[in-house]
């Protein structure tokens, strides 16, 4: 088993390192480079060739490769190009605005799908479970930011409750206090998200269902809900701590609609501005977070799934 | 106008029954825009409107009440926000800069200079050397007293070939600054400038503390003291107690951005927040419906534009470009894309909020005839002729698409290139062959062309290049006789309209929106937020 | 042996898939959902869903030449007025700039029709080429190729998108590649996981036994049992292009104005929700998305139920 452990961990390394690669060419395919973006409208044939040589930019691109990575490992995120400031710090003021939003998001569309889910696989081909996919596929087709202006018409401005926006310091709140901050962000990234994990969540359990020993229950006559429960729901785990994973680092990285939409500040964002302004320290730093965050979460999962397989647990 | 003027306004121009009506719309709360179009319907001519109109809302205008808290959102912010003044290039700058530094000199709402932390300013005969004597007793947030090592500390950042000044070319004609004294500084110029004044209560200009050289958080003079800046997400400012002047009136005063125009809207019309920068033209009627709100606009020369560049072969063909001129439906602008909040372009920039506007230029409107003519005589037949545009504004896009509409009626094949708003002036703007661009206002009709017209000019949009115009705008800064000024001016003006590669439909009104209780308003049309003047006189109807 | 599941549903988590260290092949869905049937056969949903389906291709198809009016042209040329309620010359009103929503909601049906269908066939094109040759020819190739998959798939797809758009501007053409090389990562895992599979079947081995060709055995056994299950996952896949799109389209990019496309019709006029007096200018290509993705997906459960059923029947 532990072996299994650390191969994931051998190829989760070797993804992070690929991708170190693909952030560093794709930010060389951007117009312009880190000189001219510093210089803005002042540059110069001769301050350009200045900066870059300060910037190290007329170096190889292997060795600015090294350069970076090298810093990366190091902590060192480097300098935003834009303002100038260390991005660790613009990183540090929002990571906790898209932490809260993606911890709550998962706390309530996890189990609310995981619910409808399982109960769609208990009966399948219900009227109940017909609605659900039809609902979840109308819901899967509306675009985020259709979804999030019904919910500020729909609360804010016809029910006066909630904030339009998301503002103002959440330094001190209390986990309810900051729900109804954050409450209708939430709320659309869970209606963008349920479909997505209803569906899986079906279709994880309804193939569990379809395995032998659970068709060999079925002709025992044990009741479909127990055997839902009973059976088939552990061992549909695995895919299931998946799902929560990849729903986590889709909450971190791709939800730059919604942050716009609700006008805070959160990753996603600020790595949309920094490919907006062409800061490329910035951009690659944080897809490298991106990665790092991505690659961890599926190790967590692997890991999970591992330890809740017996066949895993107990190799041959 | 004297004091006892701005407290006792007189209305003796005017007959009874409008004087009436008036006092009633000065008392009941009029906007400043209802008493000019009230003004200009009673036939008071613009300038005595405009005057009145200041001093008598100043005048029945409550006394402010000190309190309370408001939170402005402007738009677009990011990593890239700063508070050093010389680095400053986004609205939500300027109006981070008002709050938490001062400048020599400060513009009203007619772009005139008033006295800040200069009380005053004089020129020696021929304008080349200016002294400025220095308000005594002012202190910087941290405690510490202004003097001139602050102030020639401050304007020299703007100096030298090296300079990361984004302002450096306003002050390009000022060879040196000199300390005199403790309290008095001295511009030698390179050449006359009578406007220096002017250019230095522009937003680049803060004071701020000798030596500075960190801008992680601002320490300046002015009316709010920093307590918190986070580029892209906020900064609160907290009223400073030892502020030299009558301000300000708010205990506190939070700024933030929020880049999509309909969230902006969501949240003032929710109350997250308290006032926000550029409505939307199209929610206009919506939002004066709404009791709580009001509009706050200022007349602008503001402007987006269409520019061709003329030092390329296809893009430089003067029938092309007279063309699209003719083209260009400016009433659909105006009344269809602003919504009235706007006056009609004429492909010159000096628009009618400008003092040296010249009015007796024959008005361009739609006329497919004559673009048809051009267009026939320029050959270009159906090939497609892109045009580079990106959201700059609320209508720059828009424009294109009219421009397209109308073109396609006379077989003009116009390919609309929409780009991101982003790194747009950095990569598209200046360098595709024709594209949009988007213009404040500035504080003088010679400045504006200088900056957007002259052959040397970095941002000449068409590389428009004239002899005779270029030896006109450098002459007709020393010039003082009236009469003759403006038939220069009025040349200057002519000259772009005929012979510049840019298509320029309208002018745009600044429309900002504040909560209705929030008063004192500035007018100064140089940015969103009343020129970004309105910190120091902001305060709330309900504390 | 560890083994690498897809999820066929991954959608908004366009990087969705999972590496499950189970001694299973199987893909998971509604691949195996319902019990076996033998003949292909629409249920009433699938038949709205056609009906729907070729509803708007025809719309597509005839509507830019019926419809009186072009993407950018005004009905009511005059009147300086957007958001105007359907009325006879603009039977579902106008748009934020006062041109015809029904000539846009055409013509827009044509472009994202034909944009989400080329992009979704060039991500299966290099998807299941890509797939399937991995899982037939294993080994080494198979381990980079999933390395570089696993890479792309952690990076978010937007941002991917942004950067292409940034570096060398926005057309169709750019479009459709960049979306369909995003999606060719998820189909490739799909492909890949359908093609393992299927090497294991004896039929496979006897092929290879035979010593046919690499590009026999994959066009000729792969292929042909492959091809139900990823074509089930097509429509899907359409979908999360359409909403692709239009999430490039409230960054500012996308499709190029004035041309129309559903989801930045949506885009453009959502402030029709706030100040419009009519709420179809928004509604209209919201509800176009809906029905057009609900009833390709009601097909698709169809499709799905019977391939679940071959596929169950055969395992």
């Amino acid at each position: 088993m532990w072996t299994l452990v650390a191969r994931r961990l051998l190829i989760g390394v070797f993804t992070v390192l690929s991708v170190s690669v693909i952030i560093f060419l794709a930010t060389k395919v951007l117009p312009g480079d880190a000189a001219d973006i510093r210089l803005g409208q002042s540059a110069t044939a001769e301050n350009l060739q200045a900066m870059r040589e300060r910037l190290g930019l007329d170096q190889p691109y292997l060795i600015q490769y090294w350069r970076w990575l090298s810093g990366i490992l190091s902590g060192d995120l480097g300098y935003s190009l834009a303002g100038d400031r260390p991005i660790s710090e613009l990183v540090a003021s929002r990571y906790h605005n898209t932490l809260v939003v993606s911890v709550f998001t998962t706390a309530i569309v996890v189990p609310l799908s995981l619910a409808l889910g399982i109960v769609a696989a208990m009966f399948p081909g219900s009227l109940y479970d017909r609605l659900l996919t039809i609902g979840a596929v109308a819901t899967v087709a509306a675009p985020d930011f259709f979804v999030a202006m019904l919910l500020v018409i729909f609360f804010v401005m016809w029910l006066g409750v909630g904030s339009a926006v998301v503002i103002g310091n959440t330094d001190g709140m209390t986990p309810t206090h900051l729900l109804s901050h954050f409450a209708l962000p939430v709320a659309a990234l869970c209606i963008s998200l349920s479909s997505q994990l209803i569906r899986m969540t079906r279709a994880a359990v309804l193939n569990v269902m379809s395995s032998p020993y659970i068709e060999m229950a079925i002709l025992k006559g044990v009741p479909r809900s127990r055997i839902v429960m009973r059976h088939a729901l552990p061992n549909a785990i695995g895919p299931i701590v998946n799902i929560i994973a990849l729903s986590l680092a889709y909450l971190i990285s791709s939800v730059v609609v919604i942050e716009v939409f609700f006008g805070y500040q959160g990753l996603a964002v600020l790595m949309v501005q920094g490919v907006q302004t062409r800061d490329f320290v910035l951009v690659q730093s944080l897809g490298m977070l991106f990665c790092a965050v991505y690659v961890g979460l599926m190790l967590i999962a692997d890991v999970c799934s591992i330890l809740a397989n017996p066949r895993l647990r107990h190799p041959k | 106008m004297s004091d006892e003027y701005l407290k006792n306004p007189d209305f003796s121009n005017l007959g009874a029954n409008d004087r009436t009506r008036l006092n009633r719309m000065l008392r009941g709360g009029a906007t400043r825009r209802d008493m000019l179009g009230f003004m200009g319907a009673a036939g008071a001519s613009a300038l005595f409107a405009g005057s009145v109109v200041g001093s008598a809302t100043r005048a029945y205008a409550e006394a402010p009440k000190r309190g309370g808290r408001l939170i402005l959102a402007d738009d677009a912010s990011g990593p890239e926000d700063t508070v050093d003044p010389i680095l400053s290039t986004s609205s939500i700058d300027y109006v981070r800069l008002r709050q938490f530094y001062g400048s020599l000199t400060r513009l009203n709402a007619n772009l005139q200079v008033d006295p800040e932390l200069a009380v005053e300013f004089m020129p020696n005969a021929d304008a080349t050397v200016w002294t400025f004597k220095l308000r005594e007793g002012v202190e910087f947030h941290d405690g510490q007293t202004m003097t001139a090592d602050d102030v020639i500390y401050s304007m020299n950042r703007h100096m030298g070939a090296n300079t990361l000044s984004k302002a450096a070319a306003l002050v390009a004609d000022v060879d040196r600054w000199e300390k005199v004294g403790p309290y008095e500084v001295r511009a030698h110029m390179k050449s006359p400038n009578a406007d220096l004044p002017i250019i230095l209560g522009t937003f680049h200009f803060k004071i701020i503390k000798d030596g500075t050289s960190d801008f992680t958080t601002a320490v300046g003079t002015g009316p709010f003291r920093a307590v918190e800046f986070q580029p892209g997400i906020r900064s609160v400012g907290r009223r400073f107690e030892n502020y030299w002047g009558n301000g300000p009136y708010l205990d506190e005063i939070e700024t933030i951005g929020i880049a999509d125009a309909d969230s902006r809207l969501n949240a003032l019309i929710a109350g997250d927040v308290d006032a926000i920068v550029e409505v939307p033209p199209k929610s206009m009627n919506m939002l004066e419906a709404n009791g709580g709100i009001n509009l706050w606009t200022v007349k602008t020369a503001s402007y987006a534009n269409i520019a061709a560049r003329m030092d390329v072969a296809d893009t430089g063909n003067q029938d092309l470009i007279l063309a699209m001129k003719h083209l260009m439906d400016r009433e659909r602008i105006v009344k269809g894309v602003l919504k009235g909040q706007g006056t009609l372009g004429n492909d010159q920039p000096i628009g009618s909020a400008y003092a040296d506007h010249c009015a007796d230029l024959p008005q361009r409107t739609l006329d497919p005839e004559k673009a048809k003519y051009h267009f026939e005589r320029s050959g270009i037949g159906s090939t497609p002729i892109p045009i580079a545009a990106a959201e700059l504004t609320a209508g720059a896009v828009e424009q294109v698409l009219i421009l397209q509409r109308e073109a396609a009626k006379i077989g003009m094949n116009i390919e609309v290139q929409k780009v991101s708003t982003d790194g747009y002036y950095g990569s598209v703007w200046l360098k595709a062959p024709i594209f949009v661009g988007f213009w404040n206002m500035r504080p003088t009709a010679n400045a504006m062309l200088s900056l957007a017209y002259a052959s040397s000019a970095k941002w000449n949009e068409s590389k428009f290049v004239n002899e005779q115009f270029d030896q006109t705008l450098y002459a007709v800064r020393a010039v003082t006789d009236t009469q003759q000024r403006s038939q220069m001016y009025c040349d200057l003006q002519t000259m772009v309209q005929e012979d510049a590669g840019t298509v320029i439909g309208a002018h745009k009104n600044a429309v900002d929106a504040v909560r209705s209780y929030v008063r004192g308003m500035t007018y100064v049309p140089l940015n969103s937020f009343g020129g970004a003047e309105a910190a120091e006189f902001l305060w709330r109807d309900d504390v | 042996m560890t083994q690498e599941h897809s999820f066929q549903t991954d959608g908004v988590l366009t990087n969705a898939h999972w590496v499950a260290p189970q001694g299973d092949d199987r893909v998971y869905d509604e691949l195996s959902d319902s019990a076996p049937r033998g003949t292909f056969r629409l249920s009433i949903p699938g038949w709205i869903g056609v009906a729907v389906v070729v509803f708007w291709i025809v719309f597509a198809a005839i509507g830019p030449m019926v419809i009186p009016w072009g993407e950018n042209d005004l009905p009511f040329p005059d009147a300086y007025s957007e958001f105007q309620a359907p009325q006879p010359g603009a039977w579902l009103g106008t748009d934020v700039s006062d041109r015809d929503i029904l000539s846009r909601l055409a013509w827009g049906a044509r472009r994202t029709i034909l944009i989400s269908l080329a992009a979704t066939v060039l991500a299966y094109l290099v998807g299941v080429t890509l797939g399937l040759g991995s899982a037939v020819v294993g080994g080494r190739i198979d381990t980079i190729l999933g390395r570089i998959n696993d890479a792309l798939l952690s990076l978010p797809s937007l941002m991917f998108g942004l950067v292409v758009v940034a570096a060398v501007g926005s057309s169709s053409f750019i479009l459709i590649t960049t979306a369909g090389l995003i999606y060719a990562n998820v189909v490739y895992r799909l492909a890949r996981a359908i093609g393992m599979e299927i090497v294991v079947m004896d039929y496979v081995e006897a092929a290879r036994a035979r010593g046919e060709g690499l590009w026999w055995i994959i066009r000729r056994e792969i292929w042909p049992n492959a091809r139900i299950p990823l074509i089930s996952d097509f429509g899907l896949r359409l979908i999360f292009v359409i909403l692709f799109i239009s999430s490039l389209s409230f960054l500012g990019l996308g499709v190029q104005p004035p041309h129309a496309d559903w989801g930045s019709m949506v885009r453009e006029n959502i402030g029709a929700l706030q100040y419009g007096d009519s709420m179809v200018p928004v509604l209209a290509p919201a509800l176009a998305i809906a029905t057009l993705t609900i009833s390709i997906n009601f097909i698709v459960d169809d499709v799905s139920t019977y391939v679940g059923g071959k596929l169950s029947g055969r395992v």
